[in-house]
């Protein structure tokens, strides 16, 4: 279970969050949307121990990360998978050894196993077993997302998977065919390793495959969180945020250019 | 008023440079004496910065002891000559030349490659996904990188001894006809082993100072691929400058006992 308590991030005089508040609860897949730059890659950022928060709290099954010591969050961070925005796949290593990464950690793994374990990950991201031996920037876009993803999704030497899954806009550069494997494969983790989720979109129709739960990101604070099925109810007077965000209307309360 | 504050300015970033550095260090440091240790990347970073580095520091150092040799010959007094010439080759290139000539090029090849590699996987998230990955880039990526060059860099030196001892011998041999067994004979007479281990020390310490130059200025770097570039100016020039500046601190430590 994760709790996000009034959490604050400034960028010198630049303030990214200005006092967010979420819970997800462990075996849930929350959604974040929001327009760009609205500070969606700089809040998983905090989750993750990547970006320091100017004030705040964080709990991850109980325990405080902000401050945390160097071991409690190694503790945690082996216990979590993150899809960046841009992929961030190692370029120097070849497919096979960004997939199973994690794994290799563990220096008795052998290398017939690691391998295994990257052709079963790219298989279930869709992509060919060819691509093992190839190198990051022989893949597009879309594939080098879905190795990302892969990557994110893989399990340790002893085979366990990460419980806590983080998804920084995985569907973004995809086509639609591909949107919908990726969605599926998504809710296949959550159900299957009661893993609990973060994604982070732009597309309105993952968050209604995906999302137990989705919350609206705007100008560095939740302006709307709900379950899914509130989703269906929103309308123009309701909810003119979330409306027009739903909708993508050039015109509403959400103003585009700061 | 605008001087005063200018050059206060420039002071306090200065002095955060140089925190931000001893930090860094302490880390690094601290992070070469934590388990785990990849012996394997060490090794890679070895072929990398050693290996591949010899070329380099051979032809430097073939071409500094024959220019050297002429200098020696021309400018000194041509009775005895021989004897000179071989001397002071010998010493120059053992306890000065080879040394800081191999730290130089060293330096502008190695601190800049780890640079632009660091400072790319800082801006392209990589080393974001590494710690995410429960690998603390400093074991990953720097102390394979600090270690591989200090143990290098002076085995690089030794190299440089000899090709520069060889170029002034190849010099006195072919152009001014010197007898090649006297030469050899003059030529170790007046080497002591305190001539090349001063030397061999000093690069050890050019190692270490072309490695952190790297990963520090990589580490730090942001800003896109223009923040990748300046990373990369400033790990050559600073390590440039700090092995000049250790090079005089360690000799008048290293000769003045
Ligand atoms: N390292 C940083 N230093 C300074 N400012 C930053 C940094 N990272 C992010 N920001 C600022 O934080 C704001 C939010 O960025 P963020 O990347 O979280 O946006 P986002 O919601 O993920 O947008 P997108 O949907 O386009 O990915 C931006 O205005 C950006 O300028
Ligand atoms: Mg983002």
């Amino acid at each position: 279970m994760i709790i996000i308590k009034d959490l604050h991030k400034k960028f010198g005089t630049n303030a990214v969050l200005k006092g967010v508040s979420l819970d997800i609860q462990q075996g849930q897949s929350l959604v974040i949307i929001g327009g760009s730059g609205s500070g969606k890659s700089v809040l998983v950022k905090c989750i993750l121990g990547l970006e320091q928060p100017t004030s705040g709290s964080i709990t991850i099954d109980a325990h405080e990360m902000i401050g945390a010591s160097r071991t409690a969050r190694h503790k945690i961070n082996s216990r979590i998978g993150m899809l960046f925005q841009h992929s961030a796949l190692f370029d120097s290593l070849p497919i096979w050894q960004n997939v199973a990464f994690r794994a290799l950690q563990t220096p008795s793994l052998s290398i017939s196993d690691a391998r295994e374990i990257a052709a079963e990950h790219l298989i279930r991201v869709g992509l060919e077993t060819s691509l093992l031996d190839a190198f990051p920037n022989e893949l597009s876009g879309g594939s080098a997302k879905r190795v990302g993803l892969a990557r994110a999704i893989a399990p340790d030497a002893n085979g366990t998977p990460p419980d806590i899954l983080i998804f920084d806009e995985p569907t973004t550069g995809l086509d639609a065919l591909m949107t919908e494997i990726i969605n599926d494969l998504i809710c296949e983790c959550v159900e299957n390793l009661h893993a609990t989720t973060i994604t982070i979109t732009h597309d309105m129709r993952s968050v209604r495959t995906i999302a137990d739960k989705a919350a609206l990101l705007y100008r560095g604070g939740i302006i709307w969180q709900g379950e899914q099925n509130d989703l269906s109810d929103v309308t123009q007077d309701t909810n003119p945020y979330l409306y027009q965000f739903m909708n993508g209307l050039a015109t509403g309360p959400i103003e585009v250019v700061e | 008023m605008f001087i005063i504050t200018s050059i206060g300015r420039a002071f306090l970033n200065f002095a955060a440079q140089i925190g931000r550095l001893f930090i860094f260090t302490m880390h690094a440091l601290y992070a070469c004496v934590r388990p785990p240790l990849y012996i394997g990347l060490i090794g890679k970073q070895i072929i990398h910065i050693g290996y591949y580095s010899l070329p380099v520091v051979a032809l430097t150092s073939f071409f500094t002891g024959g220019a050297l040799a002429i200098q020696i010959y021309y400018g000194g007094n041509q009775f005895n000559s021989e004897s000179i010439v071989a001397s002071i080759v010998a010493l120059g290139i053992t306890r000065e030349l080879g040394p800081v000539l191999a730290g130089l090029m060293v330096a502008g090849r190695v601190s800049a490659a780890i640079a632009a590699e660091l400072g790319t996987m800082r801006v392209t998230e990589q080393i974001d996904a590494l710690t995410t990955l429960s690998t603390d880039p400093m074991k990953y990526l720097v102390v394979p990188r600090l270690i591989a060059a200090t143990i290098s860099m002076p085995i690089l030196a030794f190299f440089a001894d000899i090709i520069g001892v060889m170029g002034g011998f190849v010099v006195a041999t072919q152009s001014f006809g010197f007898n090649a067994a006297l030469y050899i004979q003059r030529t170790t007479d007046f080497l002591d082993f305190d001539d090349i281990s001063s030397g061999l020390i000093k690069a050890t310490a050019f190692g270490f100072i072309i490695a952190l130059m790297g990963c520090y200025n990589g580490y730090q770097s942001a800003g896109g691929a223009q923040g990748v570039g300046r990373a990369t100016t400033n790990a050559v020039v600073s390590a440039s400058i700090l092995i000049l500046a250790t090079n005089y601190i360690m000799t008048s430590l290293l000769f003045s006992s």
